[in-house]
């Protein structure tokens, strides 16, 4: 479609080649929000984030990217009408190499769990990127158009150069396809052979995520964001190589799964595969970053180590004041007690390979316990506070860190609320910064709507404390490799009683320097030995349904 | 006279090829007669990580052979100390280096995997820390998410991997099956992905 076209308020032509979009022009600011596409407002915020509208550039104007913006956003002043949606941004089919179901399939299980939005994150690997990338498109734009309350994105399990598994995915347009499959080809760790941790396979993985910021700049996609996944689960992912790829480019680079899939792993035998919890089951390797201790390679009531040590790596990044979010997914690939199986001649590794998937799985009538996943939505939701109930609304969200996850539906609903007693900067909730003056209180408002109803499970989840966990903000560290926040705890914790709508208050009192805080819930059944914080998840039998934690991303209180 | 003798070789970082150095050691080991002591040792390298293996043995001119014969073959290198200060080594030089440096900190206990350890096929399933380190050449227990308080079982799930650091021998626990502890080390250690 032409860039060329017409507006009621008489604006000159405006020729861009790349303009497929068919709206009015984005970058004009003098076109109000209110005459553009939902899609093209979420552009058209994008670009004002990276500084490429807004200052009298028109983007065929643009010849690269600028300096990315590494700070969170800051209050939109506006917490009211935000679209809470759930979702999964982990999910596998059978055009995984160890995948099983139909993109219909996941779709379909997700939807009956109440997900909202999904992304489908086939392995990057030789045979996915010579075929199954272009072949999984179709199923996918078919779920799209027969289920069509779902949000069905197209993804990849990125095998991250020198470095472990990671989400990637784009909003879906007419070059969703080519980018991915461009991207898979020319920067996939496994498909490249980039899988040594050497200086220059990690620089790889750098260029990786400045290409997709540059596809964004360029409008070839709207939008495309990279996670990390199961960070900790073989310690390959360093400190150092989550501040460069954050760095790289932190519109696309937004965080990481605080807990990993496979939560079923740790269900005992016979009933489960007795495993770890996450399949969190590795030792140190030569190819694990040497700092991180044995305890980082478990999980922690379900956690993975970096989000759920208090004063980690996680509090290690915030404390440096960087938007690095988390989220909770299913890693789905074989479902706990699904009886499919791949169908006899089309499940293996031949057949994959020539095919660039398995066939359509085939019921036994008989459930497999030995399995470790649960379905999208059946344990873990990924919550976003949206702007509206689109792709878009979906990815700004989660670059903008307005994101908590939970296990097991403890809550139903959370909303932060953090302003300044001054009164004259916008409030902020999760992922913003709120500035404040220097002397003034800090109040903070916590609404969390408790769980009515049964879960998967079959439970009625109890939420039992939430703790209020914050730390100063101290600004960028010397130390590349720095994974700890010493100044960061639990700063108060507030037990539940009863079951209605529980309000919490909480006033920093005339605060003179800038701080995060954040916040973690529990049904209280387990923690560490003599602590309030998680226990580290035995091997072979801890049951996730008795072990359920929320969390909740960041606000940053910048204090000026 | 007890020699430390391991070989590098080129091969990745991946638990398939820490297998396959394990599988190499212990097949010389065996042709060797047996050998008490059998170690790997993380390599950590410009090309990227790798492993070595090692091995204690009384019969270092018989080991020579075999270890010198399969790093020429892989492209490794090999390397033989003892307790007299005697240093040998041959095959690819990076190798032979990581090799010679692999032998040290088996015989000085300063780093490595312990694959095979005397009275290890004797362990029983179950038995407490106290025991452990009474009965077998365990010096210390780590305890990872274990209370230093608790007096817990070590369940041993027919699987145990001890490690080399600081001079000692140390087996590191993890809570099992809300009670007991186990070797951190687990048999199942989900290859990632069916390997890719």
């Amino acid at each position: 479609m032409s860039g060329r076209h017409d507006h009621p308020h008489g604006h000159h032509h405006h020729d861009h080649g790349h303009d497929d979009h068919g709206g009015a022009d984005y970058s004009d600011l003098t076109i109000p929000d209110t005459e553009l596409r939902p899609a093209d407002v979420s552009r058209r915020r994008f670009l004002q984030a990276a500084g490429v509208v807004g200052a009298g550039l028109a983007i065929g104007g643009f010849a690269g990217p600028r300096p990315a913006t590494a700070a969170p956003g800051g209050g939109r002043g506006r917490l009211e009408g935000l679209v809470w949606l759930n979702g999964d941004h982990h999910i596998h089919t059978q055009y995984s190499s160890d995948g099983l179901y139909t993109v219909r399939t996941q779709v379909e299980e997700a939807r009956r769990h109440g997900v909202n939005w999904l992304v489908i994150t086939d392995h990057g690997s030789n045979a996915h990127a010579r075929i199954g990338v272009d072949k999984v498109n179709p199923d996918i734009v078919a779920a799209r158009s027969e289920l069509r309350d779902m949000l069905v994105f197209q993804g990849l399990e990125w095998n991250i150069p020198a470095a472990e598994h990671g989400t990637v995915f784009v909003a879906p347009n007419s070059n969703e396809l080519t980018v991915l499959k461009e991207f898979e080809q020319q920067f996939d760790g496994t498909v490249n052979g980039w899988g040594a941790g050497t200086p220059a396979n990690e620089q790889h993985a750098v260029d990786a995520i400045r290409w997709l910021g540059q596809q964004m700049l360029s409008g070839r996609t709207p939008s495309a964001l990279f996670l990390a996944n199961h960070p900790a689960r073989r310690g390959i992912d360093s400190p150092h190589e989550i501040r460069q790829w954050q760095e790289a480019d932190p519109r696309v680079a937004i965080g990481m799964e605080g807990a990993p899939g496979h939560q079923a792993a740790s269900i005992p035998t016979p009933n489960g595969p007795g495993s770890g919890r996450g399949f969190y089951t590795g030792s140190p390797s030569a190819a694990s970053f040497p700092g991180y201790p044995l305890e980082s390679y478990r999980t922690f009531g379900g956690f993975d180590w970096m989000t759920a040590k208090v004063g980690g790596l996680w509090d290690s990044l915030l404390a440096e004041g960087r938007p690095w979010f988390i989220t909770a997914n299913s890693d789905a690939h074989s479902v706990w007690a699904d009886d499919r199986i791949r169908p006899p001649g089309q499940d293996n590794s031949a057949y994959f390979n020539a095919n660039g998937r398995y066939g359509d799985p085939v019921s036994t009538g008989t459930p497999r316990y030995d399995r470790g996943d649960f379905w999208p939505g059946y344990y873990s939701r990924t919550w976003v506070g949206a702007a509206d109930r689109s792709y878009m609304g979906v990815m700004d969200a989660l670059r903008a860190g307005r994101v908590w996850v939970g296990h097991g539906d403890l809550i139903d609903g959370l909303v932060v609320t953090v302003r300044g007693s001054g009164g004259s900067n916008p409030p902020g909730t999760l992922g913003e910064k709120v500035t404040v003056g220097r002397g003034e209180d800090v109040h903070l408002q916590v609404r969390i709507t408790p769980r009515r109803t049964p879960n998967a499970h079959g439970d009625v989840p109890r939420l039992a404390r939430v703790d209020l966990i914050s730390g100063p903000v101290t600004g960028p560290t010397g130390d590349r490799d720095a994974m700890s926040a010493p100044a960061t705890g639990v700063t108060k914790s507030f037990e539940v009683r009863g079951g209605g709508e529980m309000v919490i208050n909480h006033v920093f009192r005339a605060v003179d320097r800038s701080f995060y805080l954040r916040l973690r819930g529990t049904d209280g059944n387990v923690s560490a030995p003599g602590s309030i914080e998680p226990r580290q998840d035995p091997v072979g039998n801890s049951d996730p349904w008795q072990d359920l934690w929320f969390y909740a991303n960041p606000v940053f209180v910048d204090v000026v | 006279m007890d020699c430390w003798i391991a070989m590098c070789v080129p091969g990745g970082a991946s638990l398939a090829a820490l297998a396959e150095v394990e599988h190499r050691v212990l097949g010389l080991g065996e042709a060797l007669g047996g050998a008490p002591w059998v170690v790997t040792h993380q390599v950590r390298a410009a090309e990227g990580g790798h492993y070595a293996g090692s091995l204690q043995t009384q019969r270092g001119e018989q080991a020579v052979v075999q270890f010198a014969e399969l790093a020429d073959a892989s492209g490794g290198g090999w390397g033989l100390v003892d307790g007299t200060g005697l240093v040998r080594g041959g095959g690819e030089e990076t190798h032979m280096a990581h090799a010679l440096a692999s032998a040290i900190a088996h015989r000085d206990r300063t780093e490595g995997r312990v694959v095979r350890f005397p009275g290890q096929a004797d362990l029983p399933e179950q038995l407490s820390l106290e025991e452990l380190v009474e009965r077998t050449v365990v010096e210390d227990v780590v305890r990872v998410g274990v209370a230093e308080d608790a007096s817990p079982l070590l369940r041993t799930n027919g699987y145990v991997r001890l490690e080399l650091a600081d001079g000692r021998v140390r087996l590191p626990v993890i809570p099992w099956d809300d009670g007991e502890v186990c070797p951190f080390e687990q048999r199942d250690q989900h290859p990632c992905c069916d390997g890719h």
